[in-house]
């Protein structure tokens, strides 16, 4: 009687906390995450250039006399060109296919696209870190338009239910290669205690963690890489993809002449698989010497060496982009 | 598994109906194997560690059972402390001391050459490990018989709501009610939903949102100004409060359901009108840990003055230490030692003054301003606890009273903008209006007026209210339960 009593008033209280959330939805909407309302409001319908990117293309030292982000610098040079970018710290090829088929579903064209392939998140340091996995955005993004979904997106994430698949034991226990030698696990790496963040060790030890692993063609990324041109095409966007620049001066030093050696081989197999799908791809992994890299300022715990440039840097690498840009158009863009 | 996650609002129904179907004498294996899980959602193999702490605690107290001569049961009783106590080293504090020692030879230009271990922290190891303790130290003193049934007793230790962060259950408590039947009782599962409810609303609202702004100040002290320090620390003050005790909420609510009754783990402890008090109120289980195992031992206030301040000292840094591997909480737990201790000393002084200005016969505002006071000492201590490093700390201690003209939030208030994080601050600052207010009521006890018990529709509309605002207002962003890393 007391179990019937309790189960009955239990799921009267459930159901009309079900129809309060549908009327509280139609008052007060809650909103997606943040980059699929921008990409929802702030791409029109027809759009020049768009450029997703992570923190590489947007962050600037304290001392640079330009903050603009590659993209700003860029627009600068097309004035007459609608240009809009997306970036956030820590984002990658997975989230950008995931953004394109959004932008493609909501019927928004667009001519020019531009994406960083930033070779740090390759490295399990990124591609298995749990908090750079973007699941919520994500999902929303391929459920934007369901109701239902829209009424508990909210309730949803509060309880965590879009946490990464990849969980923290799966990232903890990831196995950190120096080449094809493996050198510990990511754990092992996160709870190395240093005297000084500035020290050669701590350096080098990062520069193993971020970028000497032996990139295979089956990485998940690269998967997403090949699907975000086999979309572009479909959908006649021209999508410009170039490899962010790396202080290959710092890891030579920290780690030896191998280190160039290792970006050198890794690009290369992204070049490979892209050049036999007919597409190219900007390669500036070597391009900058160390003082063009910002990350030296910043060094910390939670920054160490990155792909963060310095203003002459950022202008590098924007002028890059133009040169391509201006290919396209040159070419008559289809 | 977090308590709030979807994961747990599966988990825990399922744990509750399968419960009350079995038969009484299969569900001591059925909680044991779901505690199991539970703990395994975090690092799996960290169970093997619950496995050998409750493997060798059993095994010394029925080995201390055994024997009656005090010599032979301390063999048992030191078998018990060094397992224990050689895991929570390893595990939290072998880096520590490591570091602390290199950073001492380094000083003095010595060589000092032992690496660090590269583990990372079992969650809930400090809990489980002074709960395994108290009860080998029950057993050692005769107040607790040997519990003979081992699938019992590991259950003791790994009970899930308590498991990783408790409140820290005494085996006297907790274990014979592993033996009690519990039928269904209507009005016991609504009271323990009704606390987990309270307890998510807590975490979920308050704790979260307030943990946004503390954390960017608190990660980057010198880019902010005195007020925002100010302001950060008071709002950890509540963070933490509304965290821990929203967990305790959320873990007393739960074994409720069940049939359990876990201790109470706070009680409005920024009522508080003076450190002991606090400390009477404030992470109770935790408080009375140490009194009972450590403070009495070592003679407690039945000693010399100078023995007592000692005594006072060491349980103050252990507590610290306690809670982490950190100088920050070894003076956190200083500080609070040295406020216990003045708080002893300046009492008739104390006295005096309220009589010579007369603040005795306004008992409402003295009253008032001792809770005032006694709450700014504890956020005083609380930088010590919350900042990333003792130089952080020390930068915060030294600008909490400059600059509040050039303050962001003050700058983007007076001109109607808003900063990246400001949003958070308003509606922070309310939150903790409205928490103060309904601390107030349930101290007064005003919850259970008549009204509130009587009109069903009232409660209700309650029970809905905080569903609805947890559910739409709640932060999305992972934020741990601040205790698990202890």
């Amino acid at each position: 009687m007391n179990l019937n009593r309790f189960i009955f008033k239990l799921l009267l209280i459930l159901l009309v906390l079900l129809l309060l959330q549908c009327v509280f939805y139609l008052i007060l909407p809650q909103e997606f995450p943040a980059i699929v309302n921008m990409l929802s409001k702030e791409l029109q319908k027809e759009n020049d250039i768009v450029g997703f990117g992570d923190s590489s293309v947007y962050f600037h030292a304290k001392e640079d006399d330009i903050d603009k982000s590659i993209f700003k610098i860029l627009s600068g040079f097309y004035p007459q060109l609608s240009l809009h970018e997306f970036n956030s710290p820590a984002y990658h090829l997975d989230l950008y296919e995931n953004m394109i088929r959004f932008f493609i579903a909501e019927h928004k064209n667009v001519k020019i696209l531009i994406i960083p392939i930033n070779m740090r998140s390759f490295s399990p340091q990124w591609n298995m870190n749990p908090g750079y996995q973007f699941e919520e955005e994500n999902i929303a993004m391929k459920n934007y338009n369901n109701w239902i979904f829209r009424v508990f997106y909210k309730p949803l994430a509060v309880f965590k239910l879009f946490l990464p698949k990849i969980k923290d034991h799966d990232y903890n226990n990831a196995i950190v290669y120096n080449g094809d030698k493996a050198v510990g696990r990511v754990k092992e790496f996160l709870s190395r205690r240093y005297s000084d963040w500035k020290s050669e060790k701590y350096i080098k030890d990062k520069f193993i963690f971020h970028y000497m692993y032996s990139l295979g063609k089956e990485h998940r990324k690269i998967s997403s890489m090949l699907r975000i041109n086999k979309m572009a095409k479909l959908n006649n966007i021209n999508v410009i993809f170039y490899v962010t620049p790396i202080d290959y001066e710092s890891g030579n030093k920290a780690v030896g002449p191998e280190f160039q050696r290792r970006i050198n081989d890794n690009v290369s197999v992204i070049k490979k698989i892209a050049s036999k799908e007919g597409f190219d791809i900007i390669d500036l992994s070597l391009t900058l010497k160390a003082s063009y890299f910002s990350w030296r300022t910043d060094l910390k715990g939670d920054f160490s060496p990155n792909e963060h440039l310095i203003d002459k840097g950022r202008l590098f690498v924007a002028n890059k982009l133009k040169e391509k840009i201006d290919f396209i158009f040159d070419g008559g863009l289809h | 598994m977090l308590f709030n996650s979807i994961q747990f609002l599966i988990f825990f129904p399922v744990v509750v109906i399968v419960y009350f179907l079995i038969d009484q004498k299969y569900r001591w294996i059925f909680l044991l194997v779901a505690s199991y899980y539970f703990y395994m959602c975090w690092e799996p193999g960290y169970l093997l560690l619950i496995i050998l702490s409750t493997l060798i605690d059993y095994f010394a107290a029925i080995m201390m059972g055994r024997h009656s001569e005090k010599s032979k049961r301390k063999i048992y009783l030191i078998l018990s402390l060094f397992t224990n106590l050689s895991l929570l080293a390893i595990f939290k504090y072998y880096n520590f001391f490591n570091q602390s020692i290199g950073c001492l030879f380094n000083y003095f230009h010595v060589d000092y050459k032992f690496s660090s271990l590269n583990l990372l922290l079992p969650v809930g190891i400090s809990f489980y490990t002074f709960q395994t303790l108290s009860y080998s130290i029950d057993v050692y003193r005769g107040d607790k018989e040997p519990e003979k049934h081992l699938g019992m007793f590991a259950l003791y230790v790994a009970f899930f709501p308590q498991l990783v962060a408790g409140p820290i259950e005494r085996s006297t408590r907790l274990l014979p009610q592993f033996y009690k039947k519990f039928n269904f009782d209507y009005d016991r599962v609504v009271s323990g939903l009704r606390l987990m409810l309270w307890g998510m609303f807590k975490k979920v609202v308050i704790a979260d949102r307030l943990a946004i702004f503390v954390d960017k100040v608190y990660s980057k002290p010198d880019a902010f100004t005195g007020l925002e320090l100010n302001l950060a620390t008071i709002f950890f003050a509540f963070q933490i409060y509304c965290d821990f005790s929203g967990y305790s909420d959320i873990a007393i609510g739960s074994a409720k359901v069940l049939g359990f009754d876990l201790m109470k783990n706070f009680n409005k402890p920024y009522f508080a009108r003076s450190i002991p008090e606090f400390w009477s109120r404030w992470h109770i289980s935790l408080t009375t840990w140490f009194k009972d195992y450590l403070y009495i031992p070592l003679g407690g206030n039945k000693v010399s003055a100078k023995r007592f301040y000692f005594n006072v000292l060491v349980v103050f840094l252990l507590s610290g230490l306690w809670h982490g591997a950190n100088w920050t909480f070894v003076i956190w737990g200083f500080l609070h030692a040295l406020y216990y201790i003045f708080s002893k000393l300046t009492r008739n002084l104390r006295s005096l003054i309220v009589k010579i200005v007369k603040l005795n016969k306004f008992p409402v505002i003295h009253s008032f301003l001792q809770t005032v006071f006694t709450f700014i000492l504890v956020c005083f201590s609380w930088i010590f606890f919350r900042a990333n490093s003792l130089k952080d700390a020390i930068y915060i201690y030294s600008h909490l009273f400059f600059n509040w003209n050039k303050s962001s939030v003050v700058l983007s208030f007076m001109a109607g903008k808003t900063t990246e994080y400001y949003p958070n601050v308003i509606p922070s600052i309310y939150l903790i209006m409205f928490f103060v207010v309904v601390q107030y009521f349930q101290k007064h006890d005003w919850f259970k007026c008549s009204y509130f018990e009587r009109y069903i529709a009232l409660r209700w509309s309650i029970y809905l209210l905080l569903c609805l605002v947890i559910m739409n207002y709640g932060v999305v962003k992972i934020i741990p339960f601040i205790y698990f890393q202890f």
